[in-house]
């Protein structure tokens, strides 16, 4: 192992058994010793690379691409087929936090099991327990048992573990999604803390602006191999590039489908050189471009018409809640007409505590709705099984994009309505 | 060697494990920790009543001679009982984070082995309070056997731990082999008998003293019922034979915790 590695991965082959009837599997396994039906799936082959001492590097890639397992095999949960791989130095995991939490016990306790789990000392775990408390800022809590703790402060006790056992090498699984914004902000802040400490971090993220907010460098891994690697504006670039023509449903026409053939064509590129808009947009027809941009929800604007606000009960369980939802000034144009971002109409009834009572999606807008014009879609609900009559609840609509990595919202309407 | 270091490291999340079968073992019950010491009074007593009331047998003070055995037995038993299914029970930690596997047949054997040394307080107690007595010199070959002991359960553990996350089905059939192997060794009777009947066949007797329990048994009964120093061949049998199996289950554990995580 070179001395300025942290991680280094050669030639790492995986592939797991998918039972095709888990049903019969302990039948089968009885009667039939060795002839399980299984299906062999090759999740990595042949995955090399070295990560550097100090060094945040992103893992991106679709679905069941890789990216997990890879992070699992560099955490010794499981074993590769072939290859190897050698770290050096402490190794903390963020892939699934709380895992050996007890719930009877309390979060003291669970401090103390879970910190032993990380190959602590007693010491060093006492050592480290005031600041562990600290950032999870559960601090009255901390000697209640687990159970009484709601999912968030659960998350943010296990973070607050994980991420203060001083570790060499941090692994991270999409976990950022931590509690609330403030607590997120302070995960983000402790992560930056640590990189610059110099420990080495690896994220697998869905999120791009995480990736490109903390990543030197990343590696774009597909169908169990790595796909491109390098500095991370450019692999995420030609990852939505990709990802794109795979939405849009066109073939990578050019030379064998190598990613850097397909031009990713950005919004700059669109707004700044207009005279190409034509050639442009044939491109992206024929399908060796693909148009990336950010839907222009700003202009639009959506009107919930409800005409009274209390509601009649009798008139709610025949007929539903129902409302009519008006949207303006869509001016999407180029993303509705050919779908690339799927945009659709979210509603939710909360009630007073901001708990979710009922939610959904319309996905039936109709395409293009331009400057000045509107469409109306009509909304029924049924939310007599879920909402006690005659209390307050609130409506939300919203309209939503669906990006490549998040949901973009806009146009938010919110009404409260005593059903 | 690196095993061994790195479960060295682990140590600690070994002792929260051993503290929490402990105190969790009867968590909820209004006696709690005291239960330890209540259940083997109240099994003796049920064999002093059934042993030397209603059935009586030829051995003087039953109920002594087969306690002594039986608390150990009971040690060993937890192996195939409830050691079978620690790596099982794991599951979550198991499959989502990493540290040595070996933790948990370990944490497990030190739980069911501080809960014998409990159990022997027991013992003493009524050894002494019956007036029955004990030999403090032969009291003192109880630890090496006791150490011996806890190498046979352990690598007795790491077997079965392992096989049954491979084979659910195992976790049944060591049930019945608990039994089976209870009535194959001198827990209830003794080590004449057997030799009384096995007289003429010198061979079954061979294959009888293979038994990794037996030597075991018996040393304690040699020291607790007959208050006398083992022999030093039960001794040597029994360490030989407990090294073996804990270097079986050992390696076979080692060998097959790879997989773990996947087979879940």
């Amino acid at each position: 192992m070179k001395p300025e590695n942290a991680i280094e991965v050669k030639d790492l082959y995986k592939m797991f058994k998918v039972y095709q009837d888990k049903g019969t599997q302990l039948k089968e396994r009885l009667l039939f010793w060795r002839r399980n039906r299984y299906e062999k799936r090759q999740v990595l082959e042949g995955v090399s690379f070295e990560i550097k001492k100090g060094e945040t590097v992103g893992l991106i890639g679709y679905n069941g691409c890789g990216k997990s397992t890879t992070l699992k095999l560099l955490s010794k949960i499981i074993y590769p087929d072939s290859g190897n791989i050698a770290l050096t130095g402490r190794i903390s995991c963020l892939i699934e936090l709380g895992a050996g939490f007890h719930p009877d016990m309390s979060g003291r306790e669970n401090i103390y099991i879970n910190a032993a789990i990380f190959g602590l000392g007693r010491k060093e775990i006492e050592r480290r327990m005031p600041d562990i408390i600290a950032f999870s800022e559960l601090e009255p809590f901390i000697d209640n048992p687990v159970r009484t703790y709601s999912s968030g402060m659960y998350m943010r006790l296990a973070f607050s573990v994980a991420i203060n056992v001083d570790a060499d090498i941090l692994l991270i699984d999409e976990i950022l999604a931590v509690g609330d914004a403030a607590f997120q902000e302070k995960c983000f802040a402790r992560l930056k803390e640590i990189h610059e400490s110099g420990a080495t971090i690896l994220i697998v993220s869905h999120s791009r602006e995480q990736i490109e907010d903390f990543c030197d460098r990343c590696i774009w891994i597909d169908q169990g191999k790595i796909r491109m690697e390098g500095e991370t504006a450019k692999v995420t670039e030609a990852y939505m590039g990709q990802a794109l023509a795979k939405i849009s449903g066109k073939k990578e026409t050019s030379a064998k489908g190598e990613a850097g053939d397909l031009q990713a064509i950005t919004e700059d590129a669109f707004e700044k050189i207009p005279e190409d808009r034509e050639a442009l947009l044939a491109r992206i027809e024929s399908g060796t471009a693909a148009y990336f941009a950010q839907p222009q929800l700003d202009a639009c604007h959506i009107e919930l018409e409800l005409d009274e606000k209390q509601i009649n009960r009798d008139k709610l369980k025949t007929d539903g809640f129902a409302f009519p939802v008006t949207i303006h000034n869509l001016g999407t144009e180029l993303l509705t007409s050919r779908r690339r971002y799927p945009i659709f109409l979210s509603y939710r009834i909360e009630d007073a505590f901001g708990n979710m009572l009922i939610d959904g999606r319309r996905t039936d807008l109709n395409g293009f709705i331009g400057e000045g014009e509107s469409e109306t879609l009509e909304f029924r609900i049924d939310p007599t099984n879920v909402c006690a009559e005659g209390k307050e609840y609130q409506l939300t609509i919203s309209l939503v994009a669906e990006r490549l990595f998040w949901f973009d919202q806009a146009g938010q309407n919110m009404v409260k309505v005593a059903l | 060697m690196k095993r061994l270091k790195e479960i060295w490291e682990y140590r600690e999340m070994i002792i929260s494990l051993v503290q929490r079968e402990l105190r969790g073992r009867y968590k909820g019950s209004a006696l709690g920790f005291l239960w330890t010491f209540i259940n083997p009074l109240l099994q003796l007593l049920v064999y002093t009543l059934v042993f030397s009331v209603i059935m009586r047998s030829g051995i003087e003070k039953y109920y002594i001679f087969l306690f002594v055995a039986l608390v150990p037995w009971l040690f060993l038993n937890s192996a195939l009982i409830g050691g079978a299914n620690c790596v099982t029970l794991s599951k979550d930690m198991v499959k989502k984070i990493y540290f040595p596997r070996d933790v948990l047949p370990i944490a497990f054997t030190t739980a069911s082995f501080v809960n014998m040394l409990l159990t022997f307080l027991v013992v003493f107690a009524v050894l002494l309070v019956t007036g029955y007595g004990l030999n403090p010199v032969a009291l003192l070959y109880l630890i090496p056997l006791m150490a011996v002991e806890y190498l046979l359960v352990l690598g007795i553990t790491f077997l079965t731990s392992a096989l049954s996350v491979y084979f659910i089905d195992l976790r049944y059939i060591f049930t019945i082999l608990a039994m089976a192997w209870q009535f194959l060794t001198p827990v209830m009777y003794s080590q004449d008998m057997v030799e009384g009947a096995l007289k003429n066949h010198p061979n079954l007797m061979t294959i009888w003293n293979l038994n990794p329990a037996t030597p075991m048994i018996n040393a304690y009964r040699q020291i607790l019922y007959y208050k006398q120093i083992p022999d030093l061949t039960t001794l040597t049998s029994a360490l030989v034979l407990g090294i073996i199996v804990f270097l079986i289950g050992w390696f076979t554990f080692g060998r097959m915790q790879r997989g773990f995580a996947e087979e879940f």
